[in-house]
């Protein structure tokens, strides 16, 4: 069998395993009532932004803007164009998806190292459509829970604002799932690569979690470095830490389409070399 | 290796942090043979599966499987087909899906029907649309079994094919396995001595991460270099048997096996047994039993260290 067939013989039967998963099928829905409500609680902040009329909510606009893509004018344009609600409600799932993709994917390979039945597999196919066929079929399941929840949020945006243009609206939706997309397949991959390197599933989400808060961590002591440098501070080499970190690059997924290629690149290489990692670990190691 | 190896190791050895759990095994499966693997818990048996089916690295020496390295899974990779010991089925999907999906991985070109024919084969065609995880032990093991006849491999390991089944279901997977003599080259592993006996042509016997005895099942049981008779009443002229021609020793133990060695030059082994029968009737002894060489158990607990010092 030519290693693409195995790859897609390996990717429709981890398709059919995840959508049969009472666990990840739960976790799915989890996300997408998590993000509704977020949507809900913002959507009641933002009617009261307007209650306080339009130069009241048109400057708090800006501000939550401001903060969510920084000195990017082109994005700042492009967000102020869409309800507010759906800027904020996407961010705020961007941050949670990470964890949630941790918990969606620890015990894909691990789970099977533990139990032994990963031998079933390997025994007829490469190491490498393994780990390849799961990472595709979950990022198929991740791809579409993203455009699902983008439909929603875009759904509920046309409730708050019916004026807007269908063409830039379903543009602004395809750039959300793009950045969305690349930002979880990066985040999938270090999480195949926790679950190839460990033998059981507590080991491999342990694993995830600790390198989701040593990232974070990288991102937060460079930002802060370099918000001090900003307002007149020494500069510093920490700095430039947070540029190791894919946390750094997720305002990007908002941002004008410079920041968005920028930060897509960024996601490739991440997922890449989380990918070629866990290939390299996975081919090697017993099983 | 010979041309018409299936399985080949030569100076194998592999270590798990500190412990070696092989240590330069060399030995050979000939290609259409039934060959057991044998020795005590912590031998190597499993080992020696795990790095013929591609599962382990081994840290030296050579392996070759059907001629090619065991993790091989290009195009030409060796037909191989395993039952692994301790491997749970995973329990996401039902065993139709599961046995379809390996099929489809095994090349086959109508993997249900293939993955049906397996399940028949071990006479389990009503767990079709059942999950794993409500399987018992030995109804799980038997599709296992059956997982391992996709593909139609060339080479079949089985690690412990019959452990923890009931007699019945043990007697039919015995019967499977003598059906596909001949057929495929089958590599078994078990503690069921008896069984390998009716099932091997040849047996390696590992302890402690070495071999400790090869070769054809006449071979290691001395078949033809030694034979027991079990006697129950009268006296046995044990310095007139070792004056018989062909005789080079005889031991009779306080349990009445009467156990003749016989010279590498010996005449027939049947006329040397016709001679000592005559002496021991002669003398009024009464016989219950004759057997040829010493059962495989036997040979096995001869070869092997006493229990408790085996890894």
């Amino acid at each position: 069998m030519n290693p693409l067939a195995e790859l897609l013989a390996v990717t429709r039967t981890e398709l059919l395993r995840n959508v049969r998963n009472a666990r990840v099928l739960i976790l799915l829905l989890l996300f997408a009532t998590s993000t509704a409500l977020v949507g809900l609680v913002v959507g009641l902040l933002t009617r009261g932004l307007d209650a306080q009329g339009p130069e009241a909510a048109a400057a708090a606009s800006a501000g939550i803007l401001g903060f969510l893509v920084g000195d990017d004018g082109g994005a700042f344009r492009r967000l102020s164009e869409l309800p507010l609600l759906i800027p904020i409600v996407f961010r705020v799932s961007l941050f949670f998806l990470p964890l949630f993709i941790a918990l969606l994917g620890y015990d894909q390979l691990s789970a099977e190292l533990s139990a032994g039945s990963v031998r079933y597999l390997a025994v007829r196919a490469r190491r490498g459509s393994i780990l390849g066929g799961k990472f595709v079929a979950q990022a198929l399941v991740l791809g579409v829970l993203l455009g699902v929840v983008l439909v929603g949020l875009f759904v509920a945006g046309v409730g708050l604002r019916p004026e807007l243009e269908p063409l830039p609206y379903a543009s602004a939706a395809a750039r959300f799932w793009v950045g969305g997309a690349t930002l979880a397949f990066s985040y999938l991959a270090l999480t195949a690569l926790s679950s190839a390197v460990t033998s059981s599933p507590g080991g491999s989400l342990l694993l995830n979690v600790g390198a989701l808060f040593a990232f974070w961590l990288l991102d937060a002591i460079g930002g802060r470095a370099a918000v001090v440098h900003r307002m007149g501070g020494p500069a510093s080499w920490t700095e430039s830490l947070r540029w190791l970190s894919p946390s750094a690059y997720a305002s990007g997924v908002l941002g004008s389409s410079s920041a968005l290629v920028t930060s897509a690149i960024a996601y490739g290489v991440f997922g890449g070399v989380f990918l070629a990692v866990a290939w390299a670990a996975f081919r090697v190691r017993d099983l | 290796m010979t041309v018409d190896a299936a399985l080949s190791l030569d100076g194998v050895s592999k270590r798990y942090g500190t412990t070696l759990a092989l240590d330069r095994v060399s030995f050979q499966v000939r290609a259409g043979s039934c060959h057991g693997l044998v020795g005590p818990n912590g031998a190597g048996k499993t080992t020696c599966f795990g790095l013929a089916a591609g599962f382990l690295r081994a840290g030296t020496g050579t392996l070759r499987v059907l001629g090619r390295e065991p993790h091989d899974r290009g195009p030409a990779r060796p037909r191989i087909g395993v039952l692994p010991q301790d491997a749970a089925l995973p329990s996401y999907l039902d065993v139709g899906t599961l046995l379809t999906s390996w099929a489809r991985l095994s090349g086959e070109d109508r993997p249900e029907a293939a993955a049906r024919i397996a399940l028949d084969r071990v006479q389990l065609p009503q767990v079709w649309d059942a999950s794993p995880r409500a399987l018992s032990h030995g109804v799980a093991k038997r599709v296992a079994l059956a997982q391992a006849l996709l593909g139609d491999p060339a080479l079949l390991l089985l690690d412990e094919p019959t452990a923890g089944l009931d007699p019945r279901a043990a007697a039919e997977v015995r019967s499977l396995l003598a059906g596909l003599r001949g057929q495929r080259t089958v590599v078994i592993s078990s503690h069921n001595l008896a069984e390998l006996e009716r099932l091997c042509d040849a047996v390696t016997v590992l302890d402690r991460g070495k071999v400790v005895q090869d070769g054809t099942l006449a071979e290691v049981t001395r078949r033809g270099a030694e034979f027991s008779v079990q006697v129950t009443r009268g006296d046995v002229p044990l310095p007139e048997l070792r004056a018989l021609a062909g005789v080079a020793g005889v031991e009779l133990s306080p349990a009445g096996r009467l156990a003749v060695r016989l010279s590498p030059d010996a005449p027939p082994a049947e006329d040397v047994i016709a001679a000592v029968l005559e002496a021991l009737l002669a003398r009024g002894v009464r016989i219950t039993s004759l057997a040829q060489g010493s059962s495989l158990e036997q040979r096995v607990l001869d070869v092997t260290g006493p229990p408790g010092q085996s890894g």
